[in-house]
């Protein structure tokens, strides 16, 4: 048992740690979670749905972009759930991971000194190390993310929500501008860019975009954790709750804001560079609001603040997709009825629905029968 | 010179119809306070009504009978709006969105029975795919509709507090059924929407101009003259009342739900004014409210969400500015220009470029 720190009457200043059951219970889930998500490729067990039979590269395809979609999720969740800050600009720094991991890892224009076979625009960037160009494009990003998250020093709410969409645009926008504006962009343009694959020793597109995904979403998760946790996570916590308290407390809600954008800012470019990976060729046009809403019904419908909400949306997300990517009209009016319908019967998202059912009335009605029941 | 005054017609015609979404948002965020980002898509739904009545390979009713019945389309449904997803929100009664929802489910399931109905629906129920029998879709219907009728009854309740993110997000999702609603009743062809004046053109010196650039622009400048006339009448100052002050407003016996209704229908009739002008001098696509809502944002945020004339003249000066700086300067910054001047504004001045807009908390 860990020394309770008392004040000078003998009253515990902190309120008891929960018991460290439950915190392991939460971390062997977690793990085991993640080795099964592991294994799946090896365990074509989900056969029954074909959506995500790891079975067939469809499968693996469709997995790897939920995994890609919750990391961006969580990253949102940073933000969003976490620090209640408005920042929608996450598509754009989305754009930034998938398109900086590929510009910079694609071969150079000329191999030789020579010249002699110049690779074309689409396909042409600065030949770094793939594994390389993932952190330094997440640092660049997490950058970009505080800039964008500047206007949160003026601005509250719903400005800032439209202040950061606008530069979130923005990004993407400049994105296709390319060499109008600095030729050592090689974006090209508005058609798009090839994506040059990274294969984890031989093990094909598909398997190494898998775990690439997995690990975007793993490294998320660890850092949520982490986050959520500690100072820092219980700090946001009370900027968002008690912003006009915490000037007074010295804790610069600013500053702490900056960090959740950061944060957000690189968890959105980890995402971005594994969901490219995946789809092997980015264009500017799949960055716009489009995906900005994507990302919000992964998050709103999974659950803002929880920790398993944005892969539990970005399941049903990429299921709804699948289902229904022949017939693009009804693939978006069912998004949007089940974005209504979250904000209207479930504000919290599906993953609350547990402590829902365990704060019902029925169920504590329930629990306290079964407590007088004697055995 | 003369391509300068082309492109600054060419400009306010647009900053018009930037400045009337504009105007249609403020008005909505003035009495509700919900940021209404469905705006352009509910205007875009009642200009294709007005097409659909007018084409002559449709139902072809005269031209202005069709507009006066499309924009009558146009405050019904900005009315039903609010009456079935906002209202609810706002701790008034959730039965007609209940109704509505578990009616609508109900209409799906036995839809479901013919090979015509909605594909893919019940597909994943094994052994109903596609069509499915009678006596299957009338139990599912038995079933579910009470069901969604018990569940959006108990779980459909007033916010906590007034947050604008759900109502953004809600409005998000509802922008993206409608879009999907049109495509579904209309087909996805861009249609080209006949006028009396279009394509008849006048000279001014040397410059062109169209006569729908010119109806564009003025009814833009009658549209927002008119709600200026409005917001001084007896509804109208109520309006102001319950923007400024709700609680103190109700307490005066003000209907704050008569006037929330009544502050939806308008900005429906505004909408639908804008996008049936747009159409009428451009194009009729599904694409065109996108563009549109985000440019009637930005017109908003330079009035600081509450003036009136504040955002008309940000909606014009974000047009003029566009096409000025494409044409002057170079046409791929035409699209950063309306994203660089809100980032700007709401950087110097947050609380809009006109003074009225203290009384909001930014």
């Amino acid at each position: 048992m860990a020394q309770v720190k008392t004040n000078s009457s003998g009253y515990p200043l902190y309120p008891p740690k929960p018991e460290g059951i439950k915190g392991q219970q939460k971390l062997v889930s977690a793990i085991l979670t993640f080795a099964f998500l592991a294994a799946l490729p090896w365990l074509p067990i989900l056969g029954w749905l074909t959506i995500f039979d790891t079975g067939t590269n469809y499968g693996l395809g469709n997995l790897a972009f939920v995994f890609a979609y919750a990391a961006a999720g969580v990253g949102f969740n940073f933000l969003i759930g976490y620090s209640g800050t408005l920042g929608l600009a996450h598509a754009g720094l989305f754009a930034i991971g998938a398109y900086g991991t590929a510009i910079l890892s694609a071969p150079p224009e000329c191999l030789e000194e020579t010249c002699e076979t110049i690779i074309r625009p689409a396909v042409a960037g600065y030949g770094w190390p793939f594994l390389l160009t993932i952190p330094l494009v997440c640092i660049f990003a997490s950058l970009v993310g505080v800039v964008v998250g500047f206007p949160a020093a003026r601005l509250k709410g719903f400005y800032l929500a439209i202040a950061t969409l606008a530069l979130g645009e923005l990004i993407v926008k400049l994105i296709s501008l390319d060499e109008k504006i600095w030729s050592g962009l090689k974006t090209n343009g508005g058609t798009g860019k090839q994506v040059p694959i990274f294969e984890f020793f031989g093990s094909g597109q598909l398997k190494s975009a898998y775990f690439l995904s997995l690990g975007a979403l793993l490294i998320t998760f660890v850092g949520y954790v982490i986050y959520t946790e500690n100072r820092l996570g219980r700090t946001l916590k009370s900027v968002r709750d008690i912003e006009i308290a915490t000037g007074p407390l010295g804790i610069s809600s600013t500053y702490y804001k900056l960090i959740a954008f950061g944060l957000s800012g690189f968890a959105a470019a980890l995402a971005g560079a594994a969901w490219s990976q995946n789809s092997a060729f980015v264009n500017p046009s799949s960055f716009k609001t489009r995906l900005l809403v994507f990302l919000l019904v992964v998050l709103i419908l999974g659950g803002t603040g929880k920790l398993w909400g944005p892969l539990i949306g970005a399941i049903i997300f990429v299921y709804i997709r699948q289902e229904f990517q022949d017939s693009q009209k009804l693939l978006f009016f069912l998004i949007g009825i089940a974005l209504m319908l979250a904000i209207l019967i479930l504000p919290k998202g599906v993953a609350s629905l547990p402590d829902r059912f365990r704060d019902s009335r029925w169920a504590q009605d329930l629990r306290r029968r079964l407590k007088t029941v004697k055995i | 010179m003369n391509n300068l005054l082309q492109q600054i017609v060419a400009g306010a015609e647009a900053g018009s119809y930037y400045a009337l979404i504009g105007l249609a948002i403020v008005v909505v965020m003035k009495s509700t306070d919900v940021p209404n980002f469905a705006q352009a898509e509910m205007g875009l739904m009642a200009a294709y009504m007005c097409w659909w009545l007018a084409d002559g390979d449709e139902v072809g009713w005269p031209f202005w009978l069709a507009i006066l019945v499309g924009l009558l389309f146009a405050t019904v449904f900005g009315a039903a709006i609010q009456f079935f997803l906002i209202r609810p929100l706002t701790g008034l009664s959730n039965q007609p969105l209940a109704i509505l929802a578990s009616l609508s489910l109900g209409y799906v399931l036995i839809d479901g029975i013919s090979d015509n109905g909605l594909p893919g629906f019940i597909d994943w129920i094994p052994g109903l795919g596609g069509g499915y029998p009678y006596g299957v879709a009338i139990t599912l219907a038995i079933l579910s509709v009470p069901l969604t009728y018990l569940v959006m009854t108990k779980w459909v309740k007033k916010m906590d507090e007034v947050d604008h993110f759900p109502l953004l997000l809600l409005t998000i999702g509802l922008t993206f059924a409608l879009g999907s609603l049109i495509e579904i009743f209309f087909g996805n062809n861009p249609q080209k929407f006949k006028t009396p004046w279009s394509g008849i053109n006048f000279n001014l010196g040397s410059t062109r101009i169209g006569w729908d650039q010119v109806v564009s622009i003025g009814m833009g400048i009658i549209i927002a003259v008119g709600l200026a006339i409005f917001f001084r009448t007896k509804w109208g100052v109520r309006m102001r009342a319950i923007a400024e002050d709700g609680t103190t407003a109700r307490l005066l016996g003000i209907n704050a739900g008569v006037i929330s209704l009544l502050a939806w229908a308008i900005g429906g009739l505004v909408a639908g004014a804008a996008m049936t002008l747009k159409a009428g001098s451009t194009v009729l696509e599904l694409g065109s409210a996108e563009g549109l809502i985000l440019k009637g944002f930005i017109a908003a945020v330079l009035g600081g969400f509450v003036s009136l004339p504040g955002t008309f003249l940000g909606g014009m000066v974000v047009g003029v500015a566009e096409a000025v700086a494409g044409g002057q300067i170079s046409t791929s910054l035409q699209p950063t220009i309306a994203l660089l001047i809100v980032v700007v504004v709401l950087f110097l001045y947050p609380e809009g470029l006109t003074r009225e807009a203290k009384l909001r908390e930014v």
